[in-house]
């Protein structure tokens, strides 16, 4: 026996090194097709991968569960991520999995992946070369497969919010063969065409059926747009790599028009309403300006000079009428102090005494007599009594000393 | 650099946004009542002209075609179509 003798730890020890420095063999996809799937109470997943040719050992840990979205059973294609390394107790080597993947969606994954990864690198999905939407727009291009809801709902939500927005569609081809072709030739033509935003999109489908829209030339056809993109691709939940070049994401195509066309009522009402704080203002202001005018003007009138000779005609005309007052006052005053004196008087009047026997002695004259001494025998005397006047002849006058 | 010109290349929220200037300047009370006229005139040509931006006429979609021609887009029919 010539050379050195190795014991089993250490061969395999050197093999697991091996793997451990090779580059490859740290991080693999390998595809092939699910056996011997065992879920350990452990948490871990002991399976095989075989194909035609043969079959590898791989096991999933626990920790590393998240790296499987599925329930993988026996018979499934897969596309396993990992690392592939010794099992030194048992001598075998195998595929530590880190991310299990179903195969044909697996595979689109992966691209997009590494897509995604790279253009984010480039700054393609940077927020400062997202355009902003225009708010109000003359014309809408879509480019989108020509039957299908996605073009029914763009145009019924086009339609229902203003039905004076310009749409022109580009019937793109949106799967399969040619699609991404298709799609980029659309965003062409229409940016040629002026339009003032483009929606891009789909309806939902599998990984597989919106792959188009996760080419690269399609994501730099959308980023390189000098028109503003919406993307519109599927369902809320899928997310392609278009959707993240565009200048704005909508989850559905119905989404996408309601971001993409103004609603007209709104934009009316806001007219409106413009027209009112415009009218309101320039009537604010006026009657402000009018207030402003009646003010002066009551100003101005109480320092007029008309007004001062109004207010002297008046002084004057109430000096007036108290003189006239005063006046009748005076007269009545007077006219009573009268009717009081003639009322004595009459109660004092002679003629009033001729009722109770007496009588005035006048004589020819009317001249009243009081004096026996003035009557001569023969003179005519005058009795005035009641009812009437007596002419009487004096025969005789005897004189009396009282 | 004309006025017109000027009211043709604007948009209209640009519109917007000098309507909403203009009464907000009508509103201060230091604005002479001559300034607050023309404001009001501005602002009712400013509103013409987006009365007159917004095209309300009716438009049917159209399809661009291979050729880079508009012909009418006949709506598609409620079909079950997988996309």
């Amino acid at each position: 026996m010539k050379g050195n003798v190795y014991t089993v730890g250490q061969v395999n020890s050197y093999i697991k090194n091996m793997f451990t420095q090779d580059f490859m063999m740290n991080r693999i996809y390998v595809k092939g097709e699910v056996s011997n799937c065992k879920y350990h109470t452990t948490g871990h997943i002991y399976f095989t991968l075989k194909d035609e040719t043969g079959a590898l050992q791989a096991v999933l840990f626990a920790g590393n569960r998240k790296g499987l979205s599925f329930s993988m059973k026996n018979g499934d294609n897969v596309i396993v991520l990992g690392s592939i390394s010794v099992y030194e107790r048992d001598g075998k080597y195998q595929l530590y999995a880190r991310e299990i993947l179903p195969d044909g969606e697996g595979l689109l994954y992966q691209r997009f992946a590494r897509l995604k990864q790279e253009l984010e690198e480039m700054g393609m999905f940077a927020p400062e070369y997202k355009q902003p939407i225009p708010r109000y727009i003359h014309t809408l291009g879509i480019v989108t497969a020509p039957t299908g809801a996605a073009i029914r709902d763009i145009q019924n939500i086009s339609r229902r919010r203003n039905p004076y927005v310009q749409t022109v569609l580009y019937p793109a081809l949106v799967q399969g063969e040619g699609a991404a072709a298709s799609i980029i030739n659309g965003i062409h033509a229409l940016e040629q065409l002026g339009v003032d935003v483009m929606i891009v999109g789909r309806g939902g489908g599998s990984m597989e059926d919106l792959w188009a829209f996760n080419e690269e030339a399609v994501a730099r056809a959308i980023f390189e747009c000098p028109v503003p993109i919406i993307s519109a691709v599927g369902h809320e939940t899928d997310t392609t790599i278009a959707d993240y070049t565009a200048d704005l994401r909508a989850p559905t195509p119905s989404a996408a028009a309601e971001l993409a066309v103004y609603d007209i009522r709104e934009l009316e009402g806001m007219l409106l309403s413009f027209q009112l704080e415009l009218n309101r203002g320039i009537t604010d202001r006026l009657e402000r300006a009018e207030e402003r005018i009646r003010q002066y003007a009551n100003r101005l009138k109480l320092l007029s000079p008309v007004n001062q000779l109004n207010e002297k005609r008046q002084t004057a005309a109430e000096l007036e009428e108290k003189l006239r007052m005063r006046m009748e006052q005076q007269l009545l005053h007077r006219r009573h102090t009268l009717e009081l004196l003639a009322e004595r008087l009459e109660s004092l009047s002679p003629l009033k005494k001729l009722s109770r026997g007496y009588a005035f002695v006048a004589d020819e004259n009317g001249q009243g007599i009081c004096d026996a001494k003035k009557v001569r025998t023969g003179d005519t005397l005058k009795i005035h009594m009641l009812n009437g006047i007596v002419s009487a002849k004096v025969e005789e006058v005897e004189q009396e000393v009282l | 650099m004309s006025q017109t010109k000027q009211e043709k290349e604007q948009s209209l929220e640009e519109a917007f946004q000098e309507l909403e200037e203009m009464i907000e300047k009508m509103q201060q009370r230091d604005v002479t009542l001559e300034e607050t006229f023309a404001l009001y005139e501005q602002g009712i040509r400013k509103l013409k002209f987006c009365n007159q931006k917004i095209d309300r006429v009716e438009k049917k979609m159209l399809l661009l075609n291979q050729q880079g021609e508009l012909e009418p887009f006949e709506e598609p029919a409620e079909s079950e179509s997988p996309f």
